[in-house]
């Protein structure tokens, strides 16, 4: 096992180029988790925010759809509501909503149209498009029963029902849909395939390299260490490594997120992920050290891949705010298939958990690693064919 | 007649177009500091690369210690110890680890490991190093980690392909003193190298190379034989009149002599006693002689006499 010793021995010597890349991770990570734990409540106070309601219409329609809104948030009274006051209050936070119900609003409604209200919020509001829903929700219900046959009063009565009958607002709240389980977690595993990749790459990858360069390899080929046990104890190695990183990120995952969650069904599902996503990243590792390079060579291509492979997959930036081209391209790529997982799991997405869709990005995760792994088999068959012509 | 170490008979390389090996012979004895010399381009390294299954090859046949040597020949590559043109350490790895390493692939037994390992370090002086790592080592101490990491398994056969190049004349001499030290210890040694003062200094046989083949062989005096000129004398003179120069031409075993800017140069094939003879004419006519030199031929000389190039041109 003289080579699989020195792997390793190698390997250490290369470790601090990936404790950053630890570092990094875990301060991402215990920062994020932090402010997932603050963010039930403040959600709840985004339900319930300052608007400001000009109702010029002063009709029963346009009363029930300020009764409505004043039922969740608070009605701000101002001095003047021309244009540039209202500007100003919202500019200044001292309101964060602007309803104005225009003449002719009950007129439209009972002509069997679906009435148009303006709005304005604050353009980083997240609470604003919430309000939003809000109306247009109880703006389309409001139609539906008019043009059902009811009276406005009727109407009004009924959505009045219906909305009070709904769910609560807070039940909304995506955060909800996976059960009881920290965010936190979620934000750990949403992180990891990042921080895997750069560590292999940084980490493993000059271990490789340092194996293959020309004259050590000539040197190694022809000592009377048999092929199939260098390249087996070689083999041993990068799983070694890649495993003792995987393995140190799911201790440091009991230890943040408490044996209970990481051992939960949810848990060990991302676990899972994580490990697959592991093998991936190794095989990525072998594919990336097949081209000899140097140093900062390595840096680039790390970087290029790590940050890239992130940004487009959704890892840094949630997948809903990724336009549609950028999803369909990063279909292409594993790290999609594995946060597609994370989301679905801790519910940032909207997409409901099913264990087949698991297991078909699982699958398609296990199809990237033989495809990767393949290349780089044909890749090193190729070379070695080359190297002795 | 016991077995050649090595045998290559009628090797021939191709790398597309280039002919890097042309029907290519050789034969190495038990025992002997046998030198392939040639300039950069001859053939040298391929030849080495071919022995030692790094390269295939379009034909012939390549056996050592009897038996034909494959790239999955691993008892006979347990024998063999390689030093490479180029350094070939680990640099995350101490002067110690890297000795202890490339001798672990050939010795499994821990204890005989760190007997061979510690013999390496002394033999090449690197004692006081052991800790080190290779980027702290001067170019001298590297090529020496080098050759000590190549013989450290203490094998029957060792091929140093250019082990000295760019390295200081002390450091170059101890090396070389180390190689016939390995020699006395009974290892057959192949050295290859463009330095002619090497070969010549340390080989008992030599093949010259060029062009892929193997145009002379023999011992360095065998290799001197078979040029026209066995000496040169230089004498310096004020003047030397064309009769006398004719005259000088017509002694015996003189075959060229030119006189240049007060130089007298003459070369001659053979014979014992021309300077004396050369000297004693001039003495004869009356000429004032200054600095005297008499060389004998270098491998340099039969290399520029049979391909009709320096070997250091190339």
């Amino acid at each position: 096992m003289q080579v699989y010793k020195t792997f390793l021995k190698i390997a250490k010597a290369k470790l601090p180029s990936s404790i950053v890349y630890l570092c990094v991770f875990l301060v991402l990570t215990i920062i994020m988790s932090a402010t997932a734990a603050e963010d039930t409540a403040s959600k709840f106070e985004v339900s319930s925010v300052d608007i400001c309601m000009i109702d010029k219409d002063q009709s029963t329609a346009s009363q029930a759809l300020c009764d409505y809104l004043t039922k969740y948030h608070t009605p701000v009274t101002l001095d003047s509501y021309d244009s540039e006051t209202l500007q100003d209050n919202l500019y200044y936070q001292r309101i964060s909503y602007v309803l104005m119900v225009p003449e002719g609003f009950e007129e439209e409604l009972l002509a069997g149209h679906e009435p148009k209200v303006q709005t304005s919020k604050r353009a980083d509001s997240a609470s604003g498009y919430f309000v939003d829903q809000q109306i247009e929700s109880y703006l389309r219900a409001l139609s539906l029963y008019v043009t059902g046959g009811s009276s406005i009063t009727d109407a009004v009565k009924q959505a009045d029902d219906a909305f009070q009958s709904a769910p609560e607002i807070t039940s909304l709240q995506f955060d909800k849909k996976s059960g009881d389980t920290d965010k936190g977690m979620y934000y750990f595993f949403q992180y990891l395939p990042y921080v895997l990749v750069m560590m292999l790459l940084e980490g493993l990858s000059p271990v490789l390299i340092a194996f293959r360069q020309k004259d050590l390899a000539a040197r190694i080929n022809c000592s009377a260490l048999h092929t199939h046990a260098k390249n087996m104890q070689i083999g041993l190695g990068c799983i070694t490594y890649s495993l003792g990183n995987w393995l140190l990120f799911a201790i440091i995952s009991v230890i943040l997120y408490q044996p209970s969650q990481i051992f939960s069904r949810n848990g060990l599902l991302c676990l899972l992920n994580s490990l697959v996503f592991t093998l991936i990243a190794t095989a990525l590792t072998l594919l990336v050290s097949s081209f000899s390079m140097n140093d900062n060579a390595l840096n680039m291509v790390a970087n290029v891949i790590g940050l890239g492979m992130s940004f487009l997959c959704g890892i840094f930036v949630p997948q809903w705010y990724l336009g549609d081209a950028v999803i369909s391209a990063s279909r292409f790529l594993p790290a999609y298939w594995y946060v597609r997982i994370n989301n679905m799991l801790s519910g940032f997405s909207d997409e409901a958990l099913s264990m087949d869709t698991y297991r078909m990005c699982i699958g398609v995760e296990v199809l990237f690693l033989a495809a990767i792994f393949a290349v780089y088999l044909a890749i090193n068959r190729q070379r070695e064919k080359t190297s002795l012509a | 007649m016991s077995t050649p170490v090595v045998r290559i008979e009628n090797l021939v390389k191709r790398y597309k177009e280039l002919l890097a090996l042309d029907h290519f012979n050789l034969e190495i004895n038990e025992g002997e500091v046998f030198g392939l010399l040639g300039p950069n381009g001859s053939g040298k390294t391929t030849t080495i690369n071919c022995l030692l299954s790094l390269l295939s090859y379009d034909k012939g046949t390549i056996e050592i210690f009897g038996r034909e040597m494959k790239p999955d020949s691993y008892e006979l590559k347990r024998q063999i110890g390689v030093v490479m043109q180029n350094v070939a350490v680990f640099e995350e790895l101490t002067v110690y680890e890297n000795i202890d390493y490339f001798c672990g692939l050939y010795v499994k037994d821990k204890n005989l490991r760190r007997q061979y390992v510690q013999d390496a370090i002394d033999f090449v002086g690197l004692k006081d190093f052991t800790k080190f790592h290779p980027k702290k080592l001067s170019g001298g101490l590297l090529r020496r980690l080098n050759i000590a990491c190549g013989i450290a398994h203490k094998p029957k056969l060792i091929i140093l392909d250019e082990p000295t190049v760019a390295v200081d004349p002390q450091s170059r001499n101890k090396i070389l003193e180390g190689i016939v030290k390995l020699n006395e210890e009974g290892a057959t040694i192949i050295y290859t190298s463009h330095y002619m003062e090497e070969v010549e200094q340390i080989c008992t046989r030599i093949a010259i190379m060029d062009k892929g083949r193997n145009i002379a062989i023999g011992t360095k005096e065998e290799l001197k034989k078979m040029i026209k000129k066995s000496e040169i004398i230089t004498i310096e003179l004020v003047d030397l009149p064309e009769t006398d120069l004719a005259a000088i031409r017509q002694l015996p075993h003189i075959y060229q002599a030119d006189f240049t800017d007060h130089k007298l140069v003459i070369l001659c094939n053979g014979g014992k006693h021309n300077l004396v003879r050369v000297l004693n004419y001039l003495q004869e006519r009356e000429l004032s002689v200054g600095h005297v030199y008499s060389e004998l031929p270098t491998l340099n000389d039969v290399f520029l006499e049979i391909t009709g190039k320096e070997l250091r041109d190339m």
